[in-house]
């Protein structure tokens, strides 16, 4: 018997899983705006861990949305 | 007496919502299930936005590829020491087409070369020898002349700052220092 | 804020004297502009003055909803089928064409459709819809199950309906003999024959030379 989740406590998922999409987008945002000041001033020591770290980031947003699709399939 | 049963037809074990095709499971009927599906949406487009600033991220990437095999950049005469009288200035490109530079002469011996970009948002910078500073018109930035470092205003880094070298009476660009500080 | 699970809505339509008070209850209410969402359908109105009362019968799965392309028909959580909304609706009509029972109601000149919500804003605070409060016959009746169970022991409520090939199951209970049997109406076995109509008899070359014939004298 696969559990399914009831209306409510669906959304209450949603929710969670939004604002932590959120913070990570605007963490992706804070990282672009750093990388390309940095870039046009000449570092480029920082250009490839935050290259990775956005990778990462949108690796988990990813993951989190198709748990969303998951959780509709019964 | 009324019955069910009199009326009973073969269902399939999966239940109505489940046979829907996708498409109308996405628009469903129902007010609660249509606020998760809404949500659920935006937050598909958030990840679309994610996946658009991973985009960004590599392409500085590239960028700074291509910038680093470009190599050794090219020398460009820019003019001769007479041409500019003291407190004088004149634009130039370098390295390419559309990186308007400007040259000026502080005073009989000194000369100074920089990207005429604002760092803020790139308007062109407008040299004021006599009060010693770059203004920039657009938001009201300011830039010291002896060092390109910013002054005043929204500009954060110092201008790029053109390499010069002297021969023979002319003066030439022959590289681009770009700083953070 | 829900209508409360145990409160269901029941229309025995024998018990419907044709007063027209829940068609004049239903206009009075502003969020459907003074046009009534209820109306009475006359059974036979050649030999008899019986009169049922449609209402939307809220179905589980609402054929207006489905068909609709602009998605503006919703249903709460409680299993009420909410009116079209009025940003979306497009007035295609297809709702109209779609539900079994007749019930949207489509208002050209604003371009919505509109049908009985239920009196959702009364029913989801506690209160009965206008209908059922004014009906003095209580052919509409909003109540629970055991209360009609106890009034009406003759009745038997049924929410289910067989259209075609599709089976409805209905929030809004009918009201049937506790003996009868389901009638199977075959709506489309007579389409093709010819209709019967009723012939008129009326003599008007008789009525006629008559009236010639008294105008005739009265000149003599």
């Amino acid at each position: 018997m696969k559990p399914s989740y009831t209306r409510e406590q669906k959304l209450t998922i949603v929710y969670g899983i939004l604002t932590i999409v959120l913070l990570l987008v605007v963490l992706q945002l804070y990282m672009l705006a750093a990388t390309m000041n940095a870039y046009l001033g000449g570092d480029e020591t920082i250009i490839v861990p935050t290259a990775i770290a956005s990778l990462v980031c949108f690796a988990l947003n990813a993951g989190l949305l198709c748990y969303l699709y998951k959780i509709e399939e019964t | 007496m009324l019955t069910n049963k009199q009326n009973q037809i073969n269902v399939k074990s999966e239940s109505p919502c489940q046979q829907q095709q996708r498409w109308r499971k996405d628009f469903p009927i129902d007010w609660p299930q249509d606020r998760f599906i809404a949500r659920r949406d935006f937050t598909k487009f958030m990840v679309l936005i994610s996946l658009a600033f991973v985009f960004g991220q590599f392409w500085i990437l590239i960028q700074n590829f291509l910038r680093q095999r470009r190599g050794k950049l090219p020398l460009r005469a820019i003019a001769k020491i007479n041409e500019i009288p003291v407190g004088g200035a004149k634009t130039f490109s370098y390295t390419q087409e559309y990186d308007s530079c400007v040259l000026v002469r502080l005073d009989a011996n000194t000369f100074v070369a920089y990207s005429q970009e604002c760092t803020h948002l790139s308007c062109s910078v407008v040299p004021k020898v006599e009060r010693g500073c770059f203004q920039c018109p657009c938001h009201e930035g300011y830039f010291d002349i002896a060092n390109g470092r910013p002054l005043s205003g929204p500009p954060r880094r110092p201008l790029p700052r053109i390499k010069l070298k002297l021969q023979q009476d002319t003066i030439y660009a022959q590289g681009v220092e770009l700083r953070m500080i | 804020m829900t209508v409360s699970h145990d409160m269901e809505f029941f229309i025995d339509a024998t018990r419907c004297i044709g007063c027209q008070a829940c068609v004049q209850a239903c206009s009075e209410c502003d969020t459907h502009k003074g046009h009534s969402m209820i109306h009475l359908e006359y059974i036979d109105r050649a030999h008899s003055v019986q009169t049922a009362p449609m209402v939307c019968m809220h179905c589980d799965s609402p054929t207006c909803a489905e068909v609709c392309p602009a998605d503006a028909i919703k249903r709460t959580d409680d299993g009420v089928v909410m009116t079209a909304l009025k940003p979306r609706c497009i007035a295609c009509n297809n709702c109209v064409l779609a539900c079994p029972f007749g019930i949207p109601k489509m208002k050209t000149e604003f371009k919505l459709m509109m049908k009985c919500d239920m009196c959702y804003d009364r029913t989801s605070v506690g209160k009965r819809p206008m209908c059922a409060t004014v009906c003095p016959s209580q052919a509409l009746f909003f109540g629970t199950r055991e209360q009609v169970e106890h009034l009406r022991p003759n009745s038997l409520p049924v929410n289910q309906f067989q259209f075609g090939a599709q089976i409805i199951t209905t929030k809004v209970n009918m009201l049937l003999p506790q003996n009868g049997q389901s009638e199977h109406i075959d709506v489309t076995a007579a389409m093709s024959e010819q209709t019967i109509g009723n012939t008129m008899v009326a003599n008007i070359l008789m009525d006629n030379f008559y009236f010639n014939e008294e105008k005739d004298h009265a000149h003599q």
